[in-house]
């Protein structure tokens, strides 16, 4: 079992007097992979604002068990059109730290960012302008500033999201290989569950207002996702992937 | 050109429109590229109300005017992020009608009267003395200071706010502190150029560097440039064919700014990658 990097303790979140999320527990520990799942609107985004510090809880406790970096990786429709720079300007943002005020970025400031663009194979784009890539290859332009930090915490939020699928098996095995070869924690938020169990270690289902969380054996049972959906599911195998689905009326878990 | 700059008022009017010409257009490729052009526009109008306020009140307009200003920023600021019944710029609206509203009925009931109407609008450039241009200038100087000092932690609170802060980037203060430079800006530059070439300065040269610009650094250049160039010329084209200054440096602003987006619609058509 890996060391602790938080705790959540009964932390409810929202915004205002509008509660999003009640009573969440959950522990994320040193190289675990872990799929924040749920429809939109159902409060992914809001616990990753909290793990950012950007959202205090209106009650329980988020416990840090030591000062970690955090690279985050928002959906590319983040990035407007409009801003003029290159890729590796982008990633270069990675090696900004602490206020950011006084700091000049030194040699190897350089050389990490653009190690971590050789890591998710794009190095050949470092010159191009952010504007002129493709979706798949602004993806890995900000999942490359997020690793230039040195991330002991990935957090990634719909890194997939309306890319076709051969861009999103691609980025989706890149992510596989960087914790693997990193060891790095990462949180991978997404609405497609079927994404998540093929990658996760762990998985924490958005419900209603709750979250149900576990490791992906406890998870990805047929009853468990039923009860959580509150729609008789089926998980197949196919081809070595699990696909998750809406069961067929004769198959459905009783 | 040469024979412009014999004059004493005519060298302060130059200085005047570029140093703030310089410090506007910096600080306005942010204004544009956080899409908040409208909020530029309003704290230039309530500039001008401070401004007449202080007509009125024979009061320093210099005090008024940022007054008003830093006003504005705290109002924005305090402006609720999400939108429930109301959008923001909605509010900007109200904001800019009716600050324009009270600067000319300000200035309309003011001791110098109807007169200075014109000057809120427009400035007036050739009245610049010599304790308007120091502390234009030193204002000018602490808010570029402040951005250059500042540079990496206002371009990536600009670009993607929440990576920022992951980082470790203070994105609330570094929010807070480009509010109030703008503010500080605009309020120490309405009095000379007035509140129509403070705006133009804010947006025409900014645009014309981001349709050019590869990188940050090029776009400040580029507009920086643009700047200068307009406040140059203009006063030459008023001195020279007896034209009232500010709308001169907003007409040769506009002027290169088309140029620049008629080059890059030309560079597109021709060479569709770039």
């Amino acid at each position: 079992m890996g060391e602790p990097l938080v705790r959540l303790e009964g932390v409810t979140l929202g915004y205002g007097r509008k509660v999003v999320l009640r009573d969440v527990s959950l522990q994320l520990q040193q190289g675990e992979f872990w799929g924040f799942v749920g429809p939109n609107g159902s409060g992914k985004t809001t616990l990753v604002r909290a793990l950012l510090g950007l959202l205090r809880p209106m009650s329980g406790q988020i416990l840090w068990h030591r000062r970690i970096r955090i690279g985050y990786v928002p959906q590319r429709e983040t990035l407007d059109d409009l801003l003029p720079l290159t890729a590796l300007d982008i990633v270069l943002m990675g090696r900004i730290h602490r206020s950011g005020f006084g700091h000049r970025f030194t040699p190897a400031d350089r050389a990490k960012a653009l190690a971590a663009m050789e890591q998710v194979g794009i190095a050949d784009l470092a010159p191009m302008r952010y504007r002129q890539l493709s979706g798949g290859q602004k993806q890995r332009v900000l999942l490359a500033r997020a690793l230039a930090t040195e991330p002991d915490l990935l957090l990634l939020d719909e890194p997939t999201n309306g890319l076709d699928l051969p861009t999103e098996h691609a980025i989706m095995e890149l992510l596989r290989r960087i914790h693997r070869e990193r060891g790095v924690t990462v949180v991978l938020v997404t609405h497609l569950l079927s994404l998540a169990a093929n990658a996760a270690t762990h998985l924490a289902l958005f419900r209603d207002g709750q979250v149900v969380a576990g490791s992906v054996a406890e998870m990805l049972t047929e009853r468990r996702l039923s009860a959580t959906y509150q729609t008789p599911i089926a998980v197949r195998e196919l081809n070595g992937y699990r696909v998750v689905m809406i069961a067929a009326p004769s198959e459905a878990t009783p | 050109m040469w024979e412009m700059l014999r004059h004493d008022f005519l060298r302060h009017a130059l200085a005047a429109a570029a140093i703030s010409g310089v410090a506007l257009a910096y600080v306005g490729v942010y204004v544009v590229l956080r899409r908040i052009v409208f909020v530029g526009a309003a704290l230039a109008q309530l500039g001008a109300a401070g401004v007449g306020l202080a007509l009125l009140t024979e009061q320093s307009p210099l005090l008024m005017g940022s007054a008003a200003v830093l006003l504005g920023v705290i109002g924005f600021a305090l402006l609720p992020s999400q939108e429930r019944t109301v959008s923001r710029e909605s509010l900007l609206g109200a904001a800019y009608a009716l600050a324009s509203a009270l600067a000319l009925l300000f200035v309309a009931k003011s001791p110098v009267g109807e007169a200075h109407m014109v000057s809120l609008l427009f400035g007036d450039l050739l009245a610049v003395g010599h304790g308007d241009m120091e502390l234009l200038a030193i204002a000018c100087l602490l808010v570029i200071a402040l951005h250059l000092l500042g540079y990496h932690a206002f371009i990536a609170v600009t670009v993607d706010p929440t990576f920022a802060h992951a980082v470790g980037v203070r994105e609330r203060l570094t929010n807070l502190l480009f509010y109030l430079s703008l503010g500080v800006l605009v309020g120490a530059c309405i009095r000379a150029i007035g509140a129509l070439v403070v705006f133009a300065f804010l947006v025409l040269p900014p645009v014309a560097g981001l349709l050019w610009a590869r990188r940050f650094a090029h776009a400040f250049l580029i507009a920086v440039g643009v700047a200068l160039l307009s406040s140059l010329v203009g006063l030459s084209l008023s001195f020279r064919y007896d034209l009232p200054a500010g709308p001169s440096v907003v007409a040769v602003c506009g002027g290169l700014t088309l140029l620049a987006a008629v080059g890059r619609l030309i560079e597109v058509i021709l060479c569709p990658s770039r």
